[in-house]
Order: structure tokens, then C-alpha cells, then sequence
């Protein structure tokens, strides 16, 4: 499986809320949002000297590039990040079987780096764009790990 | 199967080797002996996953503290056995160490700079995909 480094504070933060620990979560998910903070700064920074260098993306290369739906919050947005909160979760249970070939786009990475890309190509719509489809997927991703631990929490309470 | 690895002041070892013996899903208990500096019995045994969450607090009850207890997570298999409903988490899912879940969950609950390197990369990575 394919791991994107942010997954692992976003599962922390699942287990913390499922399992009582307030901190653990709050920690987490403050290193989650530092992390798609720094990856979107990175991407901004990246794309400025770009441009100056006329190698950089233009306002319509960015929606044109293979991720023009990116930042477009849909249906297929939601599911997405929900399938592959469930993965991530269960990934990160079988820590030992994490190369397992299982190819797992969760779309964090590339809609904060889009933010920041589009933020130094002045895209404001697509900035905001990227960061309402990365503020869903968050949600979502939350939302499954978390049903997931807990539907497995309550298997094992009656043992 | 886990692996716990004690290591249990020497004044506790034979409580330890007791709670251990008395808790279910705990076998192959070992006290493999006094570590070098001669205060602290080494003490391991498998337990299952789903005992963990019930081992842990008697072993800090028989007096180890909990910077002294490990659980291993091991990728060795017993390829002559039964099946053995401790063997897991496995892909038939099955019963969860909370404890130990929520500890490795510690582990990733900061921004520590490796992580924030790693993020940093990701995010100067794709702008060249726009």
C-alpha cells in the first residue's frame, strides 16, 4: 500500500476519539493540519520560483494537468475519501502487512498542495476549491476510521 | 501473537510470573533471567491480542512500571499449528490491542521534523503534476 505520510495522524486521531484519549487526538490532528499546511506552503513555494523560471504551471495548466476535477467538491469526492478512511484504518491496524500492494490515492496531499500551487498562480477559486475538497476528505476520512474502530470495539465487547 | 517483554524489578518477578501464569491468553512464559545490572528480571511470553488490554494494567499492578513493558509485534508464523484465534490481527480481523494501538498511536501524533520532511517533499512534488 501506497502510505502517504499524513495518514498516520489521521488514524491517530480516529484511535484517540474512539478510544477516549482527547489529547491523542488533539495532537494528531494538529500534526495533521501542520503537516497539509507545510506540504501546501512547499507547493506554493515551489511554484512561485517556478513560474518566475517559465517552467512553472499557469492558472489553466493547473485545472488542464490530469487533475482539473481536483478541486470540485462531488459525489465521488466523499466516497472516495470514505473508502479510503476505511483502508487507512485497517492499514494501520496490520502495521506489519502495510506493503500489500493495495494502491490508495487519499487525496489530502495533492488538494493542499493544489491550494498552495493555485495560491501562487493567484487561482484564488481553484485555491479555495482545493481546500473545501481537502477540508471533505478530512471529514471523511475522520468519519470512516472512526466507524470502523468502533464497529470493531463493539465486536469485542461481548467476549 | 504478540510477544511481551518484562522487564520486572527483581522484588516483583514472582508476581509478575504469577499474574502472567493466572491470565488467559498468555503462554510460553519465560523468565529468561537478571539483566546486566543485576536489578530487573527479563521476563516474555506470547499473548494473545485480544488479552492484551487485560494483561497490561496487572502487570503495572504487580509493581512493573510501564516504561518496562513491550509488546512486539512479530511476522513469524507456525506453519505446523492449528489455527490459533490469537493470531491476529490478521485479515480476517479480529480482536484489537487497544492499549498497544492507541500507544503506537503516540508515536504519530506529533509533527515531528521526519514527518513534516516527508510532508514537505509531497507537497513540492506536485505542483510539477499541475
Amino acid at each position: 500500500m501506497a502510505i502517504s505520510p499524513d495518514l498516520w495522524p489521521l488514524c491517530a486521531t480516529c484511535i484517540g476519539m474512539v478510544t477516549g484519549r482527547r489529547g491523542l487526538s488533539g495532537r494528531a490532528f494538529a500534526a495533521l493540519i501542520i503537516g497539509l499546511a507545510a506540504a501546501g506552503l512547499a507547493a506554493y513555494l515551489i511554484t512561485v520560483p517556478l513560474r518566475w523560471a517559465g517552467y512553472g504551471p499557469t492558472t489553466s495548466d493547473l485545472a488542464d494537468g490530469g487533475l482539473g476535477v481536483l478541486p470540485t467538491v462531488n459525489v465521488a469526492t466523499v466516497v472516495v475519501a470514505f473508502v479510503a478512511g476505511i483502508a487507512g484504518i485497517l492499514a494501520f491496524e496490520t502495521r506489519s502487512s502495510s506493503a500489500v500492494g493495495v494502491a490508495i490515492s487519499i487525496t489530502t496531499i495533492p488538494a493542499a498542495a493544489f491550494a498552495g500551487a493555485a495560491a501562487a498562480v493567484t487561482d484564488w477559486a481553484g485555491a479555495v476549491g482545493a481546500l473545501s475538497v481537502l477540508a471533505v476528505n478530512i471529514l471523511m476520512l475522520l468519519t470512516a476510521g472512526t466507524i470502523t474502530l468502533l464497529i470493531q470495539r463493539r465486536r469485542r465487547r461481548p467476549t | 501473537m504478540l510477544a511481551l517483554q518484562v522487564y520486572a524489578p527483581l522484588s516483583a518477578t514472582p508476581r509478575v510470573v504469577a499474574v502472567l501464569s493466572d491470565q488467559a491468553g498468555v503462554d510460553h512464559l519465560v523468565v529468561v533471567g537478571p539483566t546486566a545490572a543485576g536489578d530487573a528480571d527479563l521476563v516474555t511470553a506470547n499473548v494473545a491480542a485480544n488479552s492484551v488490554d487485560t494483561v497490561l494494567p496487572v502487570l503495572v499492578a504487580a509493581g512493573v512500571s510501564g516504561e518496562e513493558i513491550t509488546v512486539l509485534h512479530t511476522d513469524g508464523s507456525r506453519p505446523l499449528a492449528a489455527a490459533h484465534p490469537g493470531d491476529l490481527p490478521s485479515w480476517g480481523g479480529g480482536p484489537l490491542a487497544w492499549a498497544d494501538l492507541a500507544a503506537a498511536s503516540r508515536q504519530y501524533s506529533r509533527a515531528v521534523p521526519q514527518y513534516l520532511t516527508y510532508m514537505v517533499c509531497a507537497g513540492l512534488s506536485r505542483p510539477s503534476g499541475y
